[in-house]
């Protein structure tokens, strides 16, 4: 009877001391970099450089649901001894924007010290938005707005020309330019806001974005959002596609 | 008698067990270090199939320059025929030693950097060389994985019973560090 106690403890002990070795073998993987974490919204100005982040996150909403695409805006202030191409490269997958297996996701990273932006493409997206495409609109729109310091308005000039390039209808653009008034005015964008909630209240009662006049490539739609609101990113990919450039 | 029966089995299985797991393991390693060199294959292919075009552009502006594009020719055809993580890392090496050289002599040819053609296909050369260092080091985060395992102690006479041997990083060449950092 002792005996039997006896083995059957050994068993035991042997059995974790196997357990406890393959749990060693597996926790010694190497560490990665690591990023800050996300807001769980779409616009992450970390930098502070963006005025009208909310009306910009209403624009990045509007194309996730109609079109599909998770496009994430993050700001920070610099980029330490990284290149962009490695910190937007490693965000993008640390974050996981776009959805698994779908890898719909879109990254504008913007660093406000280094002067540089790259748009990292995911790889659902890369056949969408050609590399050229993505330098296209760092050359011609963000190059151009930086330099004029209208940061608001050049995210939001690059979100249309990502919905356009997608065929995908985001309605009339916000007004977000901030150099022509010195002083922001509040009324405007509480207006701004209020239409646009009576426009999404509006559209959904007639169901506009189940139908909606979509035309183009046929690209499958967010999963997720079963509670309502974003549940932040769905482990999308990239494999460095996009282009970047500086102002 | 019935007990040490007990136990003896109880070690021959976990021995078993064991042995499967880290079988098991090292397939997958393995697994998926050749699912990253067909990524790594991929942006090789994309940067192969860019040449042409980015080469008959520059023709059209440059057609004198007849060294740079033999030596493109040249390196296109080696990586064409490598095979294998050494040969190929090597070759494509070369060919971005020679891309480099096409993207030195673009920059005296105010016209052709002016060319929207040239200007996609600059975006498209840059974007292609990020993708590849992106996947190439990924290929090597998976290599440096497998290969830890492989080396280290109780897997490792394991995977010398099967067979398991050690795979070869893709190493980037001492010309391809520098070339070709596309700007305009």
């Amino acid at each position: 009877m002792i005996q039997k106690k006896c083995a059957t403890r050994l068993v035991y002990i042997l059995l974790s001391v196997v357990l406890l070795s393959l749990l060693l073998t597996v926790g010694a993987l190497g560490a990665t970099r690591t990023y800050m974490k996300s807001t769980g919204n779409l616009v992450n100005d970390f930098a502070n450089m963006l005025k009208h982040d909310l009306l910009i996150e209403e624009r990045l909403l509007q194309l996730e649901k109609v079109g599909g695409v998770q496009f994430a805006v993050v700001t920070i202030d610099n980029l330490g001894d990284e290149s962009i191409e490695g910190y937007a490269e490693g965000l993008f997958q640390a974050w996981g924007i776009g959805k698994k297996g779908e890898d719909n996701g879109l990254l504008l990273l913007i660093s406000k010290e280094d002067r540089k932006m790259r748009i990292e493409v995911g790889y659902g997206l890369e056949p969408y938005i050609p590399d050229a495409f993505a330098g296209h609109i760092i050359d011609s729109i963000l190059k151009v707005r930086f330099g004029q310091g209208e940061f608001d308005l050049g995210i939001v000039e690059c979100i249309d020309a990502v919905a356009k390039k997608l065929q995908v209808d985001l309605g009339q653009a916000p007004e977000v330019k901030v150099n022509k008034e010195d002083e922001f005015s509040y009324i405007e964008l509480i207006f701004i806001i209020l239409i646009l909630i009576i426009f999404s209240l509006t559209s959904r009662k007639r169901g506009i974005y189940n139908r909606g006049p979509r035309v183009g490539p046929r690209l499958p739609p967010m999963g997720g959002g079963s509670s309502g609101g974003r549940g932040g990113f769905g482990g999308g990919r990239s494999g460095g596609g996009g282009a970047s450039g500086g102002w | 008698m019935r007990n040490t029966l007990i136990v003896i089995a109880a070690i021959i299985l976990i021995i078993v067990v064991s042995l499967g797991m880290t079988y098991n393991s090292l397939v997958s390693l393995e697994e998926s270090i050749d699912a990253q060199w067909a990524q790594i294959d991929n942006v090789l292919q994309r940067r192969y199939d860019l040449i042409p075009n980015l080469v008959e552009t520059v023709k059209g502006y440059a057609s004198h320059e007849k060294e740079i594009f033999e030596g493109i020719a040249d390196a296109r055809a080696k990586l064409l025929s490598a095979s294998g993580a050494e040969d190929r890392a090597k070759a494509s090496g070369e060919l971005e030693g020679a891309l480099g050289r096409l993207l030195a002599i673009a920059e005296n040819y105010p016209t052709l950097k002016a060319n929207e053609n040239f200007q996609s296909l600059m975006y498209e050369l840059s974007g292609t060389e990020n993708r590849i260092s992106v996947e190439r080091g990924r290929y090597n985060e998976a290599v440096r994985a497998y290969n830890a395992k492989v080396k280290r102690f109780p897997t490792r006479i394991i995977a010398s019973i099967f067979g398991f041997t050690e795979r070869t990083y893709f190493e980037i060449s001492e010309g391809a560090r520098t070339a070709p950092k596309v700007s305009f």
